[in-house]
């Protein structure tokens, strides 16, 4: 195993890779974190009841 | 506004229902059959269609694609139409949807059984149902964004991000995995080999479980779970969340499947953060599940529905737990290879697949039924057998996994392996094996009746097969973002968009995943030694591949002393280069077979040990769960492709001389005579052209060539 990473770890640049996906989880993640908190709570209300709503028209499927 | 009216389309919904229980009770049953050979190795039959190595990638492929595939469209199908207060898009995409996937299923389920297969797992089926899957797969694609966009709502609800999700990702995965040229219309070599071949396979293996068996079904979760609850779901903040670092997170985990074997540490390491930070979203999207029900906790107690959920909900909770602990390297060093991995899919199919799909098919039946459900103490019943089916099955096979695992890595107070034969620690573990089966059985029963339940209430109720809705049509505001409308809800009108942002998540991820890939191939180091397969070893392996022994035996030894002192020198990179595909296997129900031509290692046996042990292992090894393969003894090897498999080889890179085609057949006839004059000589009378001397060609052969200096 140690032949394998040992040649591998000697590409150059090679930890970019991992920098650059921590980098951008991270950033990605806060900003969304961020963005989700601020959403209104009235719009959460909004979005909470969607599928409670199907339009569904009572006299023709009077199961529901 | 004019309010328009519609009707959904519950026919396509109940077909993809009725396809999905069927091939449920199929794919357990398979999966039974499976689960008694490896304790009755006479239940294969002798047959080559019946072998364990045929029948597993049969149960696997239709548990996941036939049962969760045609679940997750049932319930994409009804809860999208009213998500969006629209039909689909096309009733006509719809049913080549519906009967194409079928079709596809059936061709599946019978070239497996045939043994044409790819071997690269739940990716086994070869390159024209490749094609196929892909065609009906973007039918799937279209119909769903169509009616997204002709929608009547404005805002897309979460589940459909995640459906959206599941469309693009699932596409990507298959198409890159599934690069190979063909040889025949039923044989292809994958495009890649060795390292890199496990690499991408691994990356879909891993991505297929999350994409295919998770946030579809995470989806279905956001919807069915607060309508069967009839309260809205937790945190629609925290679902958003969940979402974005789901899809974010789980594209980057796959090389945790690869810990230990030749894969660099830093790769390693990667996978391993990850898959530890995705705890936290999928354990956030476990919590906003149950929490729904908060405040509704008694009605759990009468309602089997919500108790299927819960159930469901919680066991994608353990799995998502489980898996990133086994990513860790000192718990995967244990885990791995054993029955650890089995009773973890299994937490995931049986309990988070399985039960999501019986709790949704209870509600929605009888809805579209226009009826009640027939007997809630069956279903009752059916959940109680369940769930005890789901505890005999993975209990004893988290048993078994540790015991044997320790058994592996046993030392003398000299410092010899305490169980240097292999078949003694299966034997141990045996029992396991039987309550297993009883935990199986008790879930299939379950299922039975659930099958009957759904059967008497589908009688006892009339069919709704257009059901009537109106809603206003939507409002036309243009594609520029509105005065105060922040970017994601703007986002959340936009599908196309939406999809594309999406599309490009998971593409990040996966290029920083893959570029590296690229790079191993240039960087593996050459092994002088190493050569290409001979004409005769590659029919060989076909063989091998063709009878799914890597379903039993990895080909990858583990840099543990444990592993060196049992089986050899450890794996290197340099020696997979002309594997195309890789054959490390991900189980060992049998002994790993990496240094099986080792003349002078632990493993190595004559050839006349491996005729008679093909003939019937039980005739060489009394305890051997192994099925036989009397066949390979007396079918003719086909030759006629050979000329054909070298020059495509040729075209993957392997460097076979200029001119070789022309004297393939004789080079593999003259190899041919020297292994049945080896035969002869240990008493075995066969002929050149028998299948068994090319597979004894190929044991002869692993890894055998570091050891020549």
């Amino acid at each position: 195993m140690k032949i394998v990473s040992h040649y591998l770890q000697s590409i150059d640049g090679i930890a970019i890779y991992p920098i650059i996906t921590l980098i951008i989880f991270l950033s990605m993640f806060i900003a969304i974190t961020i963005w989700a908190m601020k959403i209104s709570k009235k719009n959460i209300q909004d979005m909470k009841q969607i599928p409670f709503d199907d339009g569904l028209i009572k006299d023709e499927n009077p199961n529901y | 506004m004019e309010i328009e009216k519609f009707y959904y389309d519950n026919r396509i919904v109940k077909y993809f229902a009725y396809a999905t229980i069927f091939w449920g009770i199929i794919g357990m049953l398979v999966g039974l059959l499976a689960a008694l050979q490896l304790v009755w190795p006479a239940l294969s039959f002798d047959l080559a269609y019946t072998t364990f190595g045929r029948i597993r990638p049969v149960h696997t492929n239709a548990v996941i694609f036939a049962f969760v595939g045609n679940g997750i469209f049932m319930g994409i199908y009804y809860s999208l139409q009213r998500l969006t207060k629209a039909r689909m898009f096309s009733d006509m995409l719809s049913y080549i949807h519906f009967w194409g996937w079928q079709l596809i299923i059936v061709a599946a389920a019978t070239t497996l059984v045939l043994g044409f297969t790819t071997s690269k797992e739940y990716a086994e089926l070869e390159w024209p149902l490749d094609i196929a899957i892909a065609i009906i797969w973007v039918v799937f694609g279209w119909n769903m964004m169509g009616t997204i966009i002709k929608r009547r709502t404005g805002h897309i609800y979460v589940a459909i991000w995640f459906y959206i999700a599941t469309f693009v990702t699932v596409a990507i995965l298959h198409i890159v995995n599934s690069f190979a040229i063909p040889v025949t219309f039923w044989k292809s070599y994958s495009l890649y080999a060795g390292v890199q071949d496990a690499l991408v396979q691994w990356w879909y293996g891993h991505n297929a479980v999350a994409f295919f068996l998770t946030t579809p079904y995470l989806g279905l979760m956001y919807y069915f779970l607060p309508k069967a609850a009839n309260r809205p779901i937790y945190s629609y903040k925290l679902s958003i969340i969940h979402f974005w670092a789901l899809i974010f997170l789980y594209i980057w985990a796959g090389p945790h499947h690869l810990l230990y074997s030749s894969l660099p540490d830093w790769t390693q390491a990667l996978g391993v953060i990850f898959s530890i930070m995705l705890i936290a979203p999928s354990w956030g999207g476990m919590l906003n599940g149950l929490l729904t029900l908060r405040g509704a906790w008694d009605r759990v107690r009468e309602d089997p529905i919500l108790k299927f959920l819960v159930v469901a909900v919680t066991a994608y909770g353990l799995s998502t737990f489980e898996g990133p602990m086994m990513s860790l390297k000192s718990v995967n060093a244990i885990t791995h290879f054993t029955d650890w991995t089995i009773a973890h899919v299994h937490i995931g199919a049986l309990g988070w697949n399985g039960f999501m799909t019986f709790g949704i098919i209870y509600w929605l039946i009888p809805r579209i039924f226009d009826t009640k459900l027939y007997s809630k103490k069956l279903a009752n019943t059916h959940f109680w057998l369940g769930t005890l089916g789901i505890l005999f099955y993975a209990i004893p096979l988290y048993w078994g996994a540790v015991t044997q695992a320790l058994m592996w890595k046993e030392f003398t107070a000299d410092g010899f392996l305490k169980y240097p034969n292999f078949l003694e620690t299966v034997t141990q573990i045996i029992p396991m094996y039987h309550a297993r089966i009883l935990g199986g059985t008790l879930y299939i029963t379950g299922a039975l009746l659930f099958v009957y339940n759904i059967f008497r209430t589908v009688k006892s109720g009339n069919f709704v097969k257009e059901e009537a809705a109106e809603a206003p049509a939507r409002e036309k505001i243009g594609l520029k973002r509105q005065q105060g409308e922040g970017f994601h809800r703007w986002l959340e009108r936009r599908p196309i968009q939406f999809m594309l942002l999406a599309l490009l998540a998971i593409l990040i991820g996966g290029v920083i995943e893959v570029v590296p890939t690229y790079l191993i191939k240039s960087n593996i180091p050459t092994i002088s030694s190493v050569k290409p397969y001979t004409p005769l070893e590659l029919e060989g392996r076909d063989i091998y591949i063709r009878e799914g022994c890597y379903t039993c035996h990895s080909q990858m030894v583990r840099p543990f002393r444990s592993e060196t002192e049992r089986y050899g020198e450890y794996s290197k990179a340099g020696e997979f280069v002309y594997d195309h595909p890789f054959q490390w296997g991900s189980k060992r129900t049998g002994p790993d077979l990496s240094r099986e031509g080792v003349v002078t290692g632990k493993m190595y046996k004559p050839a006349s040990w491996h005729y008679n042990h093909m003939k019937d292992p039980r005739l060489v090894s009394p305890q051997s769960i192994m099925p036989a393969y009397p066949w390979l003894l007396t079918n003719d090897l086909d030759l006629s492709s050979i000329d054909k498999k070298i020059r495509v080889m040729q075209k993957l890179g392997v460097p076979y001389p200029e001119g070789f085609v022309d004297i393939a057949k004789d080079d593999l006839l003259k190899q041919a005579d020297l292994i049945v004059e080896n035969l002869r000589n240990g008493g075995v009378e066969t002929q050149n052209n028998k299948e068994i001397v090319a597979l004894i060609a190929y044991l002869h052969r692993l890894g055998a060539d570091i050891s020549k200096k």
